[in-house]
C-alpha cells in the first residue's frame, strides 16, 4: 500500500521518514535520475575537451596536500566567498543548505539502492531538523541574493543577464516546492494519524515543514475531506520538484551553475607560488612569445574563464575600471575571452579530431559566415584589445578579491609578451623605457656609469661600503635600485636609509655600477627577454660578491628579487626595507623619536597585495609615534597609485568624467586632511606627490617615504 | 625601387666619456646606431611598408663591432646588410669615399642617412657621398613622400619648414623628428639572424684630417647664490658682475 501515509514498518511508534509514500511508481525516479547525470557527465566531457585545447605549459600537479586543503577551505568553508560580508554569507547559506538537502536526498536514494537502513528515532529527528533548518536558510540566502541583484543593484553586478534571473527562479522554486511538499506530507500525516501526539515528533524533526503544514490543515478539526486534494497536490508537486531538481543538475555544465564544478577545480589547481610572473624557460630558443591565440594559454587559464561567476569583485577594486579605462577585469578581460573561447572551441576541436572532419569544419564555417568567424578574430586586437592589455597596473586587486583565484595578471602579461616580443607593437613610452633599461640598466635612461653618484650627491659616500671600490666584508647587500640612483627626489630616501642602517650598526655593502635594474618594469610590460638579461647581470654581481641577504628599497625590486629571481636560480634572504626597519626596532637596534604627526599611509601594491606586508610598516610608524588614520581603501583594499605593471613609464590620459588613477588615490589619502602622506615605494611617491600638487594641497600635506620619516624622527 | 640606408655605430648618448692615454676610452661603453641614422632606417622601412620601395639595404662602415648595428637595423625590418670593413679612425673624407664606392655597386634609388652623427657631429658624410656620386642631395628632412621617380621632402628651415621636390636617385638625410624608430621585436631579432650580411673591405683612402688632441670640457663651476631682500640682492649681483666677473660696461 503506497498511497497515503498509513503507518508502515512499525507505524508511528518510531519517528522516521517514509520515503516514497504516496508516490506511485516512485522507483521510476531512480531510473530518470540517469538523464540529468548523463547531461552532467556529457557537459563535463565537453568542457574538458575545451580545456585540453590549451597548448601552454602549466604544471599544477605538485603539493597535493596543500591543494586538497585549498579545495576544502575554499569550497566547503567558502573562505574567500565570505570575504564579501552580505553576499558572501548568503552564498554560504545557499551553498550549505543546498548541499545538505542534496545529501539528505542522497541518503534516501542510498536506502533504495544500497539498502542503507532508514534513519529512525532521535537520529531521524536531529538529522531531519538540521536539514530542514539549513535548507530554509538556503532559501533565505537565495532570496537575499535576489534582492542584492535586482533591488540593491551594486555596480559590480552591472552585467546581469536574463539567465541570471532564471537560475534564481529555478533555485527558489526547487527550495520552495520542497517545503510545500514537506508541509503537504506532514499535513496528510497529521490528518491520517489517530492522535496528534503520534506525529508531534515532526514538529522537532521538520520545524519549517510543520509551519507550512498549518497552511493545509486545521489541526483541531481533522477534516477528512481535505485529505484527497492534499495527497494529490503532494504527488503532483513531488514529481514537479524532482523534475526541476533534475533540470538543475542537467543545466550545471551549460549555465553559470558550472561554477560549482569549475570553482572546485580552480581551488584545487590554483597558483600556490608567491606572486610572480610566469617564467619563460629557454627564451633564447623560443620560437614564439607570449599568447597570440586563446588556445596558447595554459589549461588553468581556460579553466579560469569557466570559473568566473561575474561577481564583479575584481571590477569593484580595479583602478583602471574605477577611472573609466577600457579594462574591466570581469567584462573586457575574462568574459570577452570566455565568449571568444566558447565560439572558437568547436572549430578547434573539429580541427584537432582528425582530417576526416574537414568537411564538417567547412560546413560549420559556412554556417557561421554571417556572424564573425571566431577563427579569424584576433585575441589581442578584436577580443581583448590592446587598450585593455596596456591599461592594467598589475596591482593585483582583481586576483586578491576574486573568490575563484582567477589569474588575471599572468594572462595580461602573456598577451603583452606577444605584443612586445612578437608583434613589436607597444606604446612609444614603453619602447623608450626598454631602450633605457637595455642601454643604461635603468628605465630613466641616465648614464649607467653614474649609478653610484647619488652617494656623493647626498653626502653619504663615507657611510657606504661601495663594493667595487671598498670591497669590505658585509652581511647584507643594500639593493638600492634605479630610483635611489637616478630619481632626484628618491635619492633622499636612499640617503635616509643609509643613515638609518649606520645608526643601527648594520654591516652592509652596495654594488654601485655593478647593480642593474631589477627588470620588474620590463617583465610586466611584456619584455621578458630584457628582464631575463637584467636578472642574469644582477645574479652575476650578487654571486661575485657572495651575497646572501638583501635589503631592497623599492617594492618592485623586492617582489622581483624575492619571488621572481628564484625562477632563475637566484635564492637569497630578501627584505623590504620596511620589514628590516621593523626588525631593527623590535631588536632595539633602532629607536625612532616621536613625531606625533597625523598621517595617512598608502599601501603599495607590490609590498601589500603581492607580498602581504601590511603590518611591518605600520609597526614602524607606530614606533615613531605617528598618528596613522586608516583610510577606507587600505591594506588589501589599497587603491593603486597607477604606476605598477610598468605603467610608471606610460602616459595616462584622464577619461572624461574621471580623474587619473593617481589623483583618485590622492583624494582618498587627503580625505582625513593629514599632515603627511607616507608611502614605501618610489613610484607611489612620484604618483602621489603629483596628485598632491594637482590638488594644490602641498602646503597642508607633504608626501614622504617611510625611511625619510623615520630618519627625521631620529634627528629630532 | 631600392633604398639604401647608411648607419654609423656610435657611443650610447648617455655614455660617460673618459680619456685614457689621450684617447677616448671605449671600455664598458654600449654601442648603438647613431640615433639620426636610426630614424633613417625607420623611414626606409616605412617606405617599404607603404610598398613604395621593395628593398631596404643597410650599409655601415667600421670594425666588426658595427655588425651589431647592422643586425639591429635588420631586426627592425631592413632586408639585408653590408659591412664595410674600415678603420674606425677614418675621417669624413675617407669614409665618404668608401661608402660612395659601395653605394655605386648597389645602385639604389634612394640613399638615406642621418644628417649628423651623435658622436663627432661633423654633418659631412651624406653631403660628401652626394658630391662623389654626383647625385642631388637634400638635408635635415622631417618627411618624405615618394612618387613618379621623385621624392617630396619636408625640411627644417630657420623658423619654419620648406617642402622640396627632388629627382631620384638622391641622397636624403634625416632629422630626428621624422619618425619614432621602432623597438625590434624578438621575431624581428630572430629573422635578422637569417638575413644576409655581406662583409667587404672598404676602398682605401687616406685621411685628410688628423686629430691632434682630445680634451674634456672644463668641469662645471658651482654657481653663486645670493640670498637677501630683492633690492640688496640686486646691488650684490651688480657688484659681483662688476668686480668678480669683470663685465665691461660700455
Amino acid at each position: 500500500m503506497i498511497f497515503g501515509f498509513h503507518p508502515i514498518e512499525g507505524g508511528y511508534d518510531v519517528p522516521m521518514r517514509m520515503v516514497g509514500a504516496n508516490i506511485p511508481y516512485e522507483w521510476l525516479i531512480y531510473i530518470f535520475m540517469f538523464i540529468p547525470i548523463g547531461f552532467l557527465l556529457y557537459g563535463f566531457y565537453k568542457r574538458f575537451q575545451v580545456w585540453t585545447l590549451a597548448k601552454g605549459e602549466l604544471h599544477r600537479n605538485d603539493r597535493v596536500g596543500e591543494r586538497i586543503v585549498s579545495l576544502l577551505k575554499y569550497s566547503f568553508a567558502q573562505a574567500k566567498v565570505i570575504k564579501k560580508p552580505l553576499a558572501g554569507w548568503m552564498h554560504f547559506l545557499l551553498f550549505w543548505g543546498f548541499l545538505v538537502l542534496a545529501l539528505a536526498a542522497g541518503v534516501d536514494a542510498s536506502h533504495y539502492w544500497l539498502g542503507f537502513p532508514h534513519i529512525e528515532g532521535n537520529s531521524y529527528i536531529y538529522f531531519s531538523a538540521v536539514v530542514d533548518v539549513l535548507g530554509f536558510l538556503a532559501l533565505v540566502g537565495v532570496l537575499v541574493l535576489t534582492v542584492v541583484r535586482y533591488v540593491q543593484k551594486p555596480d559590480r553586478l552591472n552585467d546581469s543577464k536574463t539567465s541570471d534571473g532564471w537560475i534564481l527562479v529555478l533555485i527558489i522554486t526547487i527550495l520552495f516546492t520542497g517545503y510545500i511538499i514537506e508541509g503537504l506530507r506532514i499535513a496528510a500525516q497529521i490528518i491520517q494519524s489517530t492522535t496528534l501526539a503520534q506525529i508531534a515528533y515532526e514538529q522537532q524533526a521538520s520545524p519549517i515543514g510543520w509551519i507550512v503544514a498549518q497552511w493545509f490543515v486545521d489541526t483541531q478539526s481533522f477534516v477528512n475531506g481535505q485529505l484527497g486534494s492534499i495527497l494529490m497536490w503532494h504527488r503532483f508537486l513531488w514529481w514537479f520538484h524532482m523534475a526541476i531538481a533534475f533540470l538543475f543538475i542537467a543545466l550545471i555544465p551549460f549555465t553559470k551553475l558550472w561554477h560549482i564544478v569549475a570553482s572546485m577545480l580552480n581551488y584545487t589547481f590554483r597558483d600556490l607560488e608567491p606572486s610572480a610572473c610566469r617564467m619563460v624557460e629557454n627564451i633564447e630558443e623560443a620560437e614564439s612569445f607570449g599568447v597570440e591565440n586563446i588556445e596558447e594559454f595554459g589549461w588553468k587559464d581556460l579553466l579560469d574563464l569557466d570559473a568566473c561567476i561575474r561577481c564583479g569583485r575584481c571590477q569593484e577594486n580595479c583602478p583602471a575600471y574605477n577611472t573609466g579605462k577600457h579594462l574591466n577585469p570581469k567584462i573586457t578581460l575574462i568574459q570577452h575571452m570566455k565568449e571568444h573561447l566558447d565560439a572558437k572551441a568547436p572549430y578547434l576541436i573539429a580541427a584537432k579530431a582528425d582530417h576526416h572532419d574537414e568537411a564538417e569544419m567547412v560546413a560549420m564555417t559556412a554556417e557561421a559566415e554571417e556572424a564573425v568567424n571566431p577563427m579569424e578574430q584576433s585575441l589581442l586586437y578584436d577580443v581583448v584589445t590592446s587598450e585593455v592589455i596596456w591599461d592594467c597596473t598589475n596591482c593585483r586587486a582583481c586576483m586578491e578579491h576574486c573568490p575563484m583565484f582567477i589569474e588575471h595578471i599572468p594572462k595580461i602579461v602573456d598577451m603583452r609578451r606577444n605584443l612586445v616580443m612578437w608583434q613589436g607593437d607597444m606604446p612609444g613610452e614603453a619602447q623608450a623605457a626598454f631602450t633605457n633599461m637595455e642601454r643604461n640598466y635603468n628605465p630613466w635612461g641616465v648614464g649607467w656609469a653614474g649609478r653610484a653618484e647619488w652617494l656623493n650627491e647626498r653626502g653619504v659616500r663615507d657611510l657606504v661600503n661601495l663594493l667595487p671600490e671598498d670591497g669590505k666584508e658585509f652581511e647584507y647587500l643594500l639593493y638600492a635600485g634605479c630610483a635611489v640612483s637616478f630619481d632626484d627626489r628618491y635619492k633622499r630616501v636612499g640617503e635616509a636609509l643609509v643613515r638609518l642602517l649606520n645608526e643601527a650598526g648594520i654591516s652592509f655593502g652596495y654594488l654601485g655600477t655593478e647593480e642593474f635594474c631589477c627588470g620588474d618594469s620590463a617583465r610586466r610590460l611584456g619584455n621578458e627577454y630584457l628582464y631575463q638579461t637584467l636578472v642574469q647581470q644582477n645574479l652575476e654581481s650578487f654571486n661575485n660578491y657572495g651575497v646572501k641577504k638583501i635589503i631592497v628599497v623599492c617594492p618592485h625590486g623586492y617582489n622581483a628579487l624575492k619571488n621572481e629571481y628564484p625562477q632563475m636560480g637566484g635564492k637569497y634572504e630578501v627584505y623590504h626595507y620596511t620589514e628590516f626597519l621593523a626588525k631593527l626596532i623590535a631588536e632595539g637596534k633602532l629607536k625612532p623619536g616621536s613625531l606625533g604627526a597625523k598621517i595617512t599611509y598608502h599601501d603599495s601594491c607590490f609590498l601589500g597585495r603581492h607580498n602581504d606586508v601590511y603590518d611591518e610598516p605600520r609597526k614602524v610608524m607606530a614606533a615613531a609615534g605617528l598618528n596613522l588614520v586608516e583610510i577606507e581603501k587600505s591594506r588589501n583594499f589599497g587603491f593603486c597609485c597607477g604606476a605598477g605593471g610598468g605603467r610608471m613609464w606610460l602616459e595616462e590620459d584622464a577619461v572624461e568624467g574621471y580623474k587619473r588613477i593617481n589623483d583618485t588615490r590622492t583624494d582618498q589619502l587627503l580625505e582625513p586632511a593629514p599632515e603627511m602622506i607616507v608611502t614605501n615605494c618610489p613610484f607611489c611617491l612620484t604618483m602621489i606627490s603629483d596628485g598632491v600638487k594637482a590638488s594644490e594641497a602641498e602646503e597642508q600635506t607633504k608626501v614622504f617615504d617611510l625611511a625619510e620619516v623615520i630618519w627625521q624622527s631620529l634627528k629630532k | 625601387m631600392k633604398v639604401l640606408v647608411c648607419v654609423k655605430q656610435t657611443f650610447d648618448t648617455e655614455a660617460k666619456i673618459e680619456l685614457k692615454d689621450g684617447k677616448i676610452a671605449d671600455a664598458g661603453i654600449n654601442l648603438i646606431i647613431n640615433p639620426y641614422d636610426e630614424v633613417a632606417v625607420e623611414g626606409g622601412i616605412q617606405l617599404k611598408e607603404k610598398k613604395v620601395v621593395d628593398e631596404v639595404v643597410v650599409l655601415s662602415a667600421g670594425s666588426d663591432k658595427a655588425m651589431d648595428a647592422i643586425r639591429t637595423a635588420l631586426a627592425m625590418g631592413a632586408d639585408r646588410g653590408i659591412l664595410l670593413k674600415q678603420d674606425t679612425g677614418a675621417d669624413e673624407y675617407a669614409r665618404a669615399i668608401a661608402l660612395a664606392a659601395a653605394i655605386k655597386d648597389e645602385n639604389p634609388d634612394i640613399i638615406l642617412a642621418g644628417h649628423v652623427a651623435a658622436d663627432d657631429g661633423s654633418s659631412q658624410v651624406p653631403t660628401r657621398i652626394a658630391e662623389i656620386l654626383g647625385l642631388p642631395h637634400i638635408n635635415v628632412i622631417t618627411n618624405v613622400e615618394v612618387a613618379d621617380g621623385k621624392a617630396t621632402c619636408t625640411c627644417e628651415a630657420d623658423g619654419g619648414t620648406l617642402v622640396a621636390e627632388i629627382t631620384l636617385p638622391a641622397v636624403i638625410s634625416s632629422q630626428v623628428s621624422w619618425n619614432e624608430p621602432r623597438y625590434p621585436s624578438m621575431k624581428g631579432i630572430m629573422q635578422a639572424k637569417k638575413k644576409p650580411v655581406a662583409t667587404v673591405d672598404a676602398v682605401a683612402a687616406d685621411n685628410k684630417v688628423t686629430i691632434v688632441e682630445y680634451g674634456m670640457p672644463p668641469a662645471k663651476q658651482a654657481g653663486v647664490k645670493i640670498e637677501d631682500e630683492p633690492d640688496v640682492c640686486a646691488a650684490k649681483l651688480a657688484d659681483w658682475m662688476l668686480n668678480t666677473v669683470k663685465i665691461e660696461v660700455k
